[in-house]
């Protein structure tokens, strides 16, 4: 059997504040494969953004995190040494968040931005070499005119732009894991649709991991291989994306069951009855 | 509909002047809704919809076309009367309650700009209608959840018993369980008031759960209204809401190719 690409076993992470702890991630388990598309699904707080940064040792004190196991790629990321981790940032995990407009810098070029993003990963390279990756980089998320957005500055691009420079500069180094949270949802569906389609082209044609972080049910089981339901900090059920109308935990049931959906009979929507035993530890 | 309808709107143009430009948002717009009917704006941002919504309330001034509300001629200043039939809810609770206010004031300021009796009864009433315990009158929003804040905002638009609701993405901000619940809260109040609504939504299965009827925007102008049954049904004619309605169910890569292209 492979190892998986990204191995996680126990993860957690808490944040010692004044009025006590808060476990915002309790025992998270988890495995990623190579070209393997796996959701993280759940609703606000439920820790699936601190997953997903926890995985890139993003977690900033008072937050602290551990795990029994955090292997990427047979690297053991909870032992890598800091300078290690920077190198592995962006060229071999890379991560697309929510909002473009918020991660771009308003004030430069998308093309400097591209331009220093991949001559810090690559030093060596020349600032020629540079602007026609960039171009490149620009033109493989299926932006016709690449030399118009290389020169715009980010408040000029719509969203669905921005998102797509985006996911440019971060696969363009050819990471192996992306980790995408809410990567479509301040977008429209119609250009929500064409990002995915550019993440799906990605994941088939380089085999990269990705890690597809979402509130929404229905998006991720039509995209995804795979799905993990996290509530209150830890995957209460794992299931094969397709078969997530069969899911089993009452959460997700209860979770399937309150969205209101185009030919289901109208009526009042199941609420959602949470069940304090859902929020205790697995481990 | 049999009755006269409760909003009419007769080519409805609303611009924005940027400097020396001035952009249509809104362009020619025509519907009616009927008495206690739930009638769905659908469409992407920048479409047109909200601006719909906020000329008709009386937020944004610069609009031409003949706005009929209740059965009155609306001009650019709307009357008192009419803020306390005709009242809104915005997408966002976090930002339309003031942080400052407790509860109790956020719901009395209605009741006293249209010197309303008996503020402390209503205050508790409306808590109840909404589904919020009357302990929550002496809080401030920041205390309060996404859905609670919502149904704070809600009270506050059905404290002056008004007959028409104005819903711009009422439910966008909050959690698919939350969602749930004011959708049915919603639902519950229009049964028991027969209130006429109007909801703005880029979702079309929520303005499917709720509506009777619907216009699909796009760029400003409507291309189509139809029943939501229809819409059910998958009848729609445009080829935008044919989109629209493939989307609402998820990814589907062949759409995504076309629309690629």
């Amino acid at each position: 059997m492979t190892e998986p690409l990204l191995s996680i076993a126990n993860l957690r992470v808490d944040f010692h504040t004044e009025t006590g702890v808060v476990r915002a991630v309790r025992g998270v388990s988890l495995d990623i494969g190579r070209g393997e598309r796996v959701g993280i699904v759940g609703e606000s707080g439920s820790g699936k953004s601190m997953t997903g940064r926890a995985i890139l040792r993003l977690i900033r004190p008072p937050g602290v995190m551990t795990a029994e196991r955090l292997a990427f790629d047979g690297i053991d990321l909870m032992a890598l040494p800091e300078p290690a981790m920077r190198h592995l940032r962006g060229r071999r995990i890379a991560m697309v968040l929510q909002d473009p407009k918020y991660s771009l810098n308003p004030v430069m070029t998308v093309g400097k931005q591209l331009i220093e993003a991949f001559r810090t990963a690559d030093p060596a390279l020349s600032a020629k070499a540079a602007r026609t990756k960039a171009l490149d980089a620009l033109t493989a998320v299926r932006i016709r005119d690449a030399e118009r957005v290389f020169e715009a500055y980010p408040g000029a691009l719509s969203g669905g732009m921005g998102q797509r420079v985006m996911i440019a500069m971060m696969v363009a180094l050819g990471p192996d894991l992306l980790i995408a949270d809410e990567p479509t949802s301040a977008l429209d569906v119609t250009v929500q649709m064409q990002v995915l389609a550019i993440l799906d082209d990605l994941v088939r044609a380089q085999g990269m991991g990705l890690m597809f972080i979402s509130h929404d049910l229905d998006l991720v089981a039509s995209f995804c291989d795979r799905i993990a339901v996290m509530y209150a900090g830890h995957v209460v059920e794992e299931c094969q994306a397709d078969a997530l109308q069969s899911a089993r935990h009452p959460y997700t049931r209860g979770l399937l069951a309150a969205i209101p959906e185009i030919d289901r009979p109208r009526g009042d929507l199941p609420v959602l009855e949470r069940n304090p035993a859902w929020a205790e530890d697995s481990s | 509909m049999t009755a006269a309808p409760v909003i009419a709107v007769r080519k409805l143009t609303v611009t924005f002047t940027a400097g020396r430009h001035v952009i249509e948002a809104v362009r020619e717009v025509d519907f009616e809704v009927g008495d206690g009917e739930v009638f769905g704006l659908v469409g992407e941002s920048g479409s047109g919809k909200s601006t719909v919504l906020r000329a008709l309330t009386g937020l944004h001034e610069d609009w031409r076309g003949h706005l009929d509300i209740l059965g009155e001629a609306q001009g650019r200043r709307r009357s008192k009367a009419f803020h306390r039939h005709v009242q809104m809810v915005f997408q966002d609770p976090y930002s339309s309650l003031h942080p400052r206010h407790t509860i109790d004031r956020i719901l009395a300021e209605p009741l006293a700009i249209h010197g309303i009796p008996n503020a402390a009864e209503r205050i508790e009433k409306a808590l109840v209608d909404v589904g919020l315990d009357r302990s929550y009158r002496f809080r401030f929003p920041h205390q309060l959840s996404g859905g609670q804040r919502q149904r704070v905002a809600i009270a506050r638009a059905i404290i002056l018993e008004p007959r028409i609701l104005l819903l711009d993405e009422p439910t966008s901000a909050l959690d698919v369980s939350v969602q749930a619940e004011i959708l049915n809260l919603l639902s519950r109040l229009k049964k028991e008031r027969g209130l006429t609504m109007m909801l703005v939504s880029h979702n079309l299965a929520v303005v499917a759960h709720m509506g009777d009827r619907l216009a699909v925007m796009r760029r400003g102008e409507i291309v189509e209204r139809l029943e939501v049954e229809r819409l059910r049904r998958g009848e729609a004619d445009h080829p935008y809401t044919r989109q629209l309605l493939i989307a609402a169910k998820g990814y589907d890569r062949q759409l995504a190719d076309t629309l690629l292209e």
